[in-house]
């Protein structure tokens, strides 16, 4: 049912345009990716060893 | 994160609207860095990195460097924060109009989700790694950087960068409790000597910075009392300044290298402050010249050179520190009989 006073494409979806993406856009796109991934390898990472470290040698000497 | 994505949708309401003829503009992950203030980060890990030695407390070394590298991203992300928060007047001063929020390659609400996630990864980080008290100081500053400076300070008024110093001034008490666990009399001392520099330090380059401040309606000093007023603030602030950096010599902080470079220095800082107020730095100037941001005028060389000589100031106060400790030069300390400095 369509309101008294809406807009005649009310009822129509809303259609999306596409804007091609430039090489420049891709190559940028993929060096931000690749920055992001190293950023989050390095995170992991970096968690991995400060726990490690803040366990020290409590992993070699817990009870068995 | 990205503006621009691979294929950008653009809702078609308007049935068969033209498409958009401005294609959006391509953030590259340098922008994204940018975003973090490379070079206040530097000053605030040295400075971080001053506090953690000086503490004087056996850390290994991988969690202090875990520990300034959680206060260097810390800082990146209230420099995020404040670029989102700032972009409209960022846009009309000259100084920050190629930023990456107010030139169109990033947009703000990426730069407010890197500040937010950022923000987060650094404050747990260090409490995980280092503990609990340093986490609390670092989200404390981002807060208070981020809220009291940026939203409410820095536009409300001339005494904004006096106050909001304090989130600049904290990184060495971070590193110190990252460091001890604990943030004694000396750590203060420390966050002292960067609150009292940054008023003299900043309104000496607001004095030929100011139009550009004016423009944008941010009440710096210079704007709001004119440019004698802060030439004399600036003498008052050196003359309280130069006494508070002699005191690590008294306190166990500092030693006859940090003495020497600080009464030496802080000879200099006065005797510049001093040429400043008889200058006529910041005075209004001739408006049909179009003269560069920085170009020093005829009359703001004074300014310019306390400025520049400020930097160089607490670089080497803090690097006579940082010399005295890892060479184990022992400092002398008169007032080591008051327990309780370190």
């Amino acid at each position: 049912m369509t309101k008294p006073n809406a807009p005649d494409n009310m009822d129509q979806p809303i259609q999306f345009r596409t804007t091609p993406e430039t090489p420049e856009q891709a190559k940028a796109r993929r060096n931000r990716n690749i920055a992001l991934a190293i950023g989050l390898v390095a995170f992991v990472m970096l968690v991995f060893v400060v726990t490690i470290v803040k366990l020290g040698g409590n992993v070699a000497n817990r009870p068995l | 994160m990205t503006q621009s994505a691979a294929a950008v949708p653009t809702p078609d309401l308007q049935g068969d609207a033209p498409a958009a003829d401005s294609a959006p503009k391509v953030a590259r992950w340098q922008d994204y860095l940018a975003l973090l203030k490379p070079r206040v980060m530097s000053l605030v890990v040295f400075t971080a990195l001053t506090g953690l030695i000086c503490a004087g407390k056996p850390v290994h070394p991988l969690l202090a460097a875990v520990a300034v590298l959680c206060i260097a991203v810390g800082a990146g992300a209230s420099g995020a924060l404040n670029m989102w928060y700032d972009a409209d007047i960022d846009a009309k001063m000259r100084r920050t109009r190629a930023r990456p929020v107010p030139a169109g390659r990033v947009q703000g609400a990426d730069a407010l989700t890197l500040g937010i996630v950022l923000s987060m990864f650094s404050v747990m980080l260090m409490g995980m790694a280092l503990n609990w008290l340093a986490a609390s100081l670092l989200a404390f500053t981002i807060l208070f950087y981020a809220l009291v400076y940026t939203a409410w300070l820095k536009r409300s008024t001339p005494q904004n960068i006096v106050i909001g110093g304090l989130a600049g001034a904290l990184p060495p008490v971070i590193g110190w409790a990252a460091a001890s666990g604990s943030t004694p009399p000396n750590a203060w001392l420390l966050c002292a000597i960067i609150f009292l520099w940054t008023p003299p330090h900043f309104w000496a380059l607001s004095l030929y910075t100011s139009e550009d401040y004016a423009k944008a309606g941010v009440p710096m000093l210079p704007v709001v009392k004119g440019p004698k007023h802060t030439r004399l603030e600036i003498l008052i602030y050196s003359l309280i300044l130069i006494p508070v950096c002699q005191l690590p010599a008294l306190t166990g902080l500092g030693g006859p290298i940090y003495l020497a470079v600080s009464s030496l220095g802080g000879a200099i800082f006065l005797l510049l402050a001093i040429r400043l107020i008889r200058s006529h730095a910041g005075d209004a100037v001739d408006p049909r010249l179009d003269a560069g941001l920085y170009d020093v005028r005829a009359g703001a060389k004074t300014a310019r050179n306390l400025f520049a000589f400020s930097i160089l100031y607490l670089f080497l106060m803090f690097a006579a520190l940082l010399a005295e400790r890892t060479l184990g030069l022992l400092p002398f300390a008169p007032l080591s009989f008051l327990e309780g400095f370190n």
